[in-house]
């Protein structure tokens, strides 16, 4: 996702979500007319190395910022039927899969979630779990190159990875497995060298690399103001949307700045004592996938209950998930990626970070909806430190699972519970 | 010397299947310390060299109460199955439990339950991690690799690598794959169901190899009668078939199932092994049969399918996926793809196995296909 033009608009969060709404809606409108000159198109993961792609200026869409979008519209319950008329079945994970139906589908251009993406000319996906197969069936389809990052396995999980993560990188992961990495990202570099004409401007890859710094340190404020404020100064809606939108930016002025206008903001909140609810009195955590379909799910509870949800995922993540320091750029990508989509998720890892985080957010009880793998010891971890935790048995992404008076009624009972 | 018959050597093979389910994999250990496998891109000969007994672990555990805690239900039956009996300890005695690189979450899982104190004697566990990709050079790394995994199983088993007793392994075992081709091309000729032939072959992975050749071979020499004019079936579903279910539900439809794309069943007839007694040429030997889902890339995988000679008399395909299977189906078009171009039709069925109700979706489902066919 290419984007070099500053925000204009003055950014209150809702403001920088509808700024960071309407830069994303110019600038895939723009696809189009650069693909028609010539320029190639890419299509990437969420866990992959975009800043190698930003580097060599690759416009480029990750999967499942797509597959979000047409959750937003209501739509992704369509596309799932596409799949399964293409003989995938549902119970497939389907999270970054809605390209692919899209290009399925086939339908005219104009009539796709808005206005469709050009044909690629690279894939680019994890191919060790959270695997994405589908994206290596895209790739054929479109008949683009493929490229898929194989993962080394962690062969002495620590638990406490934020703590060395940042600055001691290279041990933690292992150099070995580091190195392993690196290679494959050098040959994703040949790869963009050979689709473009160009070579890598090291340069311009450690200055879009600074800009991604800037951008997660910018976000370690924000969570850092969330978590010591007395009350809640901005609605997770925002801060999941304006993080993970930007996260796809990453490395641009646009996404830097905008970032620290929102950092801003929280911070005139927080100065002003603006809280989203006065009243608040219990503070929540969300464990699961992006709730993109339902996002107003997270204000539900404030008048009834003066529940506010105060931590999910994303904000952290991109604190403690992205930042990486190494003696050069390519080897902090590397580093980055080893373990990153596990660090999230599983065991040891997820479970002692998620109860970390909670603890600094003043948690008082969570809600789980879904359950991915990792999720059961996440909630484990969080009982065992005091935190109940509600599970909803919902598809974060399929709207038809979704029934809210249901969902008011179970999750009202669980903030009412006295334990 | 009395002549083995077909019916006793089917009832030790039989037995000894049962035996498997029970986890009393001690019975094949002498005297040496006893390794468990889990996966099939961990080369057995290897544990040989360290003078150690290796055995497959299928995760046949009956119950799945301890594992619940830590594990959630749509984790593959078999995790969850040797989960449980690590917690419970039914391999306490092992020197090791090694699992290969697909099994790569299970090992988090594992260490994790290891790392909080739950149940009781795990074993070590060990992550052998070469990474199969058919179109990346990962030999750095993977060399690393083996040398990590060698000085793992010289702690676990305390004995130090001789490569002449791994060339003597592969060597065995090179005779073994020798009669299990030759058993899977009788399998789909005799009048055995699917369910016995697939057991008869899965013993191939705990049992010990001279007797196991003998067996088999008494099996081959004195089974009678051929095999019934019924839809005969390749089976390949997202999750082990070490329960027997699937079996069981597509035979119940009147077929008969003559392959499975799984390493316990007609995978395991695969090519003979090098001799070499190298562990990383071995490694790499069976990173390259891209057995399963997690063969990478996803054309690897679809080689298999692409061999005519693997599905002789095959009618058609049954592409399987549980109720949790979130990955193995983003192939099946591919392969339904490649078995059309080999003239092998194909039917995608879902149905979870392991209930009744699910046993009889894919009956009938199967039969209806079957009816439409024949």
């Amino acid at each position: 996702m290419a984007a070099t033009s500053a925000a204009a608009e003055p950014a209150s969060p809702a403001a920088a979500s509808e700024s960071l709404r309407k830069h994303m809606r110019q600038w895939f409108k723009g696809l189009h007319g650069q693909a028609a000159d010539g320029v190639p198109f890419a299509i990437a993961g969420p866990n992959n190395p975009h800043e190698i792609l930003r580097a060599f200026d690759i416009p480029f869409m990750v999967d499942v910022w797509y597959s979000g979008l047409i959750a937003a519209r209501q739509e992704a319950a369509h596309f799932e039927d596409v799949l399964e008329a293409h003989g995938f079945h549902r119970q497939l994970d389907t999270y970054g899969a809605h390209p692919l139906a899209v290009l399925l589908e086939n339908q005219p251009m104009e009539s796709r979630p808005w206005g469709g993406f050009p044909k690629p000319s690279l894939v680019i996906a994890n191919r060790t779990w959270p695997r994405s197969r589908e994206s290596e069936i895209l790739a054929r389809l479109s008949g683009a190159d493929y490229w898929g990052l194989d993962l080394p396995a962690v062969m002495n999980p620590q638990p406490d990875w934020w703590t060395m993560g940042k600055g001691r990188g290279e041990d933690f992961e292992g150099t070995d497995r580091v190195d392993a990495i690196e290679k494959q990202l050098w040959e994703l570099v040949g790869r963009c060298e050979k689709l473009t004409g160009r070579q890598l401007d090291p340069d311009r890859l450690s200055e879009i690399l600074a800009r991604v710094d800037a951008q997660m340190a910018c976000l370690d404020e924000v969570r850092e103001l969330i978590r010591t404020a007395p009350k809640l100064p901005v609605r997770l809606r925002e801060v999941m949307g304006l993080t993970l939108g930007l996260q796809w930016l990453r490395g641009t002025d646009f996404a830097l700045e905008l970032t620290s206008r929102f950092r801003d903001e929280v911070a005139a909140k927080v100065c002003d004592e603006q809280w989203i609810c006065p009243t608040e009195r219990q503070r929540l955590m969300y464990v699961g996938r992006g709730l993109w379909q339902q996002l107003d799910f997270f204000a539900s509870f404030e008048d009834s209950h003066g529940a506010v949800f105060v931590r999910s995922n994303y904000l952290s993540w991109a604190v403690d998930g992205y930042t990486r320091f190494a003696s050069n750029p390519m080897r902090s990508l590397a580093i980055r990626y080893a373990t990153f989509s596990q660090l999230l998720h599983l065991p040891p890892w997820a479970g002692e970070w998620s109860c970390w985080d909670a603890r600094k957010h003043r948690v008082d009880r969570a809600v789980q909806i879904g359950e991915g793998f990792g999720e059961r010891l996440i909630s484990r971890a969080l009982e065992r430190e005091g935190i109940p935790v509600l599970r909803l048995e919902v598809d974060p992404l399929d709207a038809r699972s979704w029934n809210p008076q249901e969902v008011a009624r179970v999750v009202g009972r669980f903030l009412e519970s006295s334990t | 010397m009395t002549v083995l018959s077909a019916v006793a050597a089917v009832d030790e093979l039989l037995a000894a299947y049962d035996a498997i389910a029970a986890a009393q994999y001690r019975k094949v250990a002498v005297g040496q310390p006893l390794v468990g496998i889990v996966g099939g891109a961990v080369p057995r000969e290897i544990v040989h060299g360290f003078g150690a007994s290796p055995v497959h672990i299928a995760g046949l555990e009956d119950t799945r109460t301890l594992i619940a805690e830590f594990m959630e239900e749509f984790a593959p039956w078999h995790w969850q199955g040797i989960g449980e009996g690590m917690l419970q300890g039914s391999y306490s005695d092992f020197a090791a439990l090694v699992l290969d690189r697909s099994h790569q979450h299970f090992y988090y899982y594992l260490k994790e339950m290891q790392r909080l104190g739950a149940g009781r004697g795990f074993p070590r566990v060990l992550l052998l991690d070469w990474i199969q990709a058919s179109d990346k050079d990962h030999s750095a790394y993977n060399e690393a690799q083996a040398i990590a995994f060698a000085s793992s199983l010289e702690r676990a088993t305390g004995q130090t690598y001789a490569p002449e007793r791994t060339a003597m392994a592969a060597r065995e075992y090179n005779g073994l794959r020798d009669t299990l081709r030759d058993f899977q091309s009788f399998r789909t000729k005799s009048a055995l169901s699917g369910s016995v032939a697939y057991r008869l072959m899965a013993v191939s992975q705990v049992m010990q190899a001279a007797r196991y050749r003998e067996l088999l071979t008494a099996v081959m020499r004195g089974s009678e009668g051929a095999g019934g004019d019924v839809p005969r079936v390749l089976l390949v579903s997202s999750q082990s078939m070490m329960s027997l279910r699937l079996h069981q539900a597509v035979e119940a439809a009147g077929c008969v199932v003559v392959a499975e794309d799984d390493w316990w069943g007609t995978r395991c007839a695969h090519d003979d092994a090098p001799v070499s007694g190298s562990i990383s040429r071995l490694c790499a030997f069976y990173a390259s049969l891209g057995i399963g889902e997690f063969a990478a890339p996803m054309t690897k995988r679809c080689e298999w399918y692409r061999n005519p000679a693997n599905f002789h008399d095959v009618d058609f395909a049954v592409l399987h996926h549980s109720d949790n299977d979130e990955h193995a189906g983003w192939d099946y078009p591919l392969i339904l793809e490649e078995l059309a171009r080999i003239g092998i039709p194909g039917l995608c069925i879902g149905g979870n196995c392991d209930a009744i109700a699910g046993s009889e979706q894919v009956r009938d489902a199967v039969a209806k296909h079957a009816g439409r066919a024949f």
